[in-house]
């Protein structure tokens, strides 16, 4: 994925995504709420036409792109699981 | 999570996705849409062509033409080896050469690999009068249904939340909601609706029984409640042929999980390099 | 000429056009030809229900 951080600080970070839409970054932001240690995980994504930005700020000292990592793993393990489903079928 | 089909077949399915969230629901929706690759002519190179339609009205009407697609032997033609030219493992190569009076159809492609083949026999294509003809070679390409339609393996792809029907006590068995339900979802057994068997999925949550119950019943509240679980989703995916139903679905997971993977890739190349260096 | 695939769905519609116009020509019921054809949802129906050919109109022009 081809990604660029515009921001980091200790508590907070935002990251361009070059070529992604609303299909990838909703799902994250949304599986990143689910964990109490995420502040904020939202994305600006105005234009089309525009890469979108990911920000997450974290409480309790957590770091952002740690946060970031466990919810794109919860996602892969979702994934993982439902195509072993699938196979069963 | 959970998922289950009440109906496979190689150009339907419907199946229940249990325990997932709103937001999973639409990303598995929307890769399906617009991320599965399928192939789709896009270069028409032509020779000769006297029809009565132009030639890129010929050259939109061959790329709406469905390719039988094995996304095992094709790969995008900008990660292809080739290099973005245009070779044997990012394209395939149809001729077409077709003299009036006849009307063109798109069993008239002749595709130089046969499993690449167009998915329908009779699409017309052109109508030939006489002394009129058209030669021309096409080049498909793998594609994402992001950037042109044509290269959308879905047709009808979408979900709605599972529907929960709750009757009060209250029911006199009016039937008044039975009548109005345009999907034949309720009956009347002994005194009180219920939902006939099997058909709870069928429910469109188009409330009209509730509404019809609240104007027509002697209370302020209606006695049938329509609600939803926003945790169960009934999904309906339908094939173009390119490629089986199966394979969207599991292409589709495949694309979320491989983005998933790596991103946390970069991300944690970056997180230990830049650590580092800020400290 | 017909639209290859249905504008809204795209589900292939073409195909089914000829056999569409020699049975609505024959005076059947287009109800039931677009039932037996398989086209059940509304926005396909109305490719083949308000589809006029004019190819045969333009081909003494070119």
């Amino acid at each position: 994925m081809d990604i660029k951080i515009i921001e980091l600080e200790a508590d907070k970070v935002r990251i361009s995504f070059a070529g992604e839409t609303h299909t990838y970054l909703n799902a994250l932001t949304n599986q990143m709420l689910a964990d109490p240690s995420v502040d904020v995980a939202s994305y600006d994504f105005r234009y089309t036409f525009v890469d979108p930005t990911l920000l997450v700020t974290t409480k309790d000292g957590t770091d952002p792109v740690a946060a970031i990592i466990r919810g794109a793993e919860a996602i892969a393990a979702d994934c993982t699981d439902l195509l072993a489903q699938i196979e069963h079928q | 999570m959970q998922i289950s089909f009440s109906r496979l077949d190689d150009t339907i399915a419907r199946f229940v996705l249990r325990g997932a969230t709103p937001a999973f629901a639409n990303t598995l929706r929307r890769t399906m849409i617009g991320e599965v690759p399928t192939l789709a002519i896009d270069d028409v190179f032509i020779y000769d062509n006297n029809s009565a339609l132009f030639d890129e009205i010929v050259a939109h009407r061959l790329g709406l033409v469905p390719l039988r697609t094995d996304l095992d032997e094709y790969v995008m033609r900008d990660t292809c080896s080739c290099g973005g030219e245009g070779c044997s493992g990012c394209t395939a190569i149809y001729t077409l050469s077709v003299e009036g009076p006849k009307m063109v159809y798109s069993s008239d492609l002749i595709p130089q690999d046969p499993q690449a083949a167009p998915v329908v026999d009779n699409i017309p294509l052109v109508k030939l009068e006489k002394e009129q003809k058209v030669v021309l070679e096409a080049r498909a390409v793998l594609g994402k249904g992001i950037s042109h339609a044509k290269w959308q393996p879905t047709l009808a792809c979408g979900y709605k939340e599972y529907p929960i029907i709750t009757v009060d006590k209250k029911c006199d068995g009016c039937a008044m909601c039975v009548d109005e339900c345009p999907r034949g979802v309720l009956e009347v057994v002994k005194d009180s609706v219920r939902v006939v068997e099997g058909k709870l999925e069928d429910c469109s949550l188009c409330r009209l029984c509730e509404r019809i119950c609240k104007s027509e019943g002697t209370w302020d509240e209606p006695a049938i409640h329509i609600t939803q679980d926003a945790t169960r989703f009934i999904f309906v995916v339908e094939s173009d042929g390119s490629l089986s139903v199966k394979e969207i679905v599991e292409r589709a997971l495949r694309e979320i999980r491989s983005k998933s993977e790596s991103l946390v890739d970069v991300l944690s190349d970056i997180s230990g390099g830049n650590g580092n260096d800020e400290i | 000429m017909i639209p290859v695939r249905c504008f809204t769905c795209g589900k292939v519609i073409s195909s089914s056009w000829e056999e569409f116009r020699q049975r609505r020509d024959a005076g059947e019921d287009p109800k039931e030809i677009l039932d037996d054809l398989g086209l059940s949802r509304y926005c396909c129906r109305r490719m083949l229900l308000a589809h006029k050919e004019i190819i045969d109109d333009l081909n003494p022009f070119q």
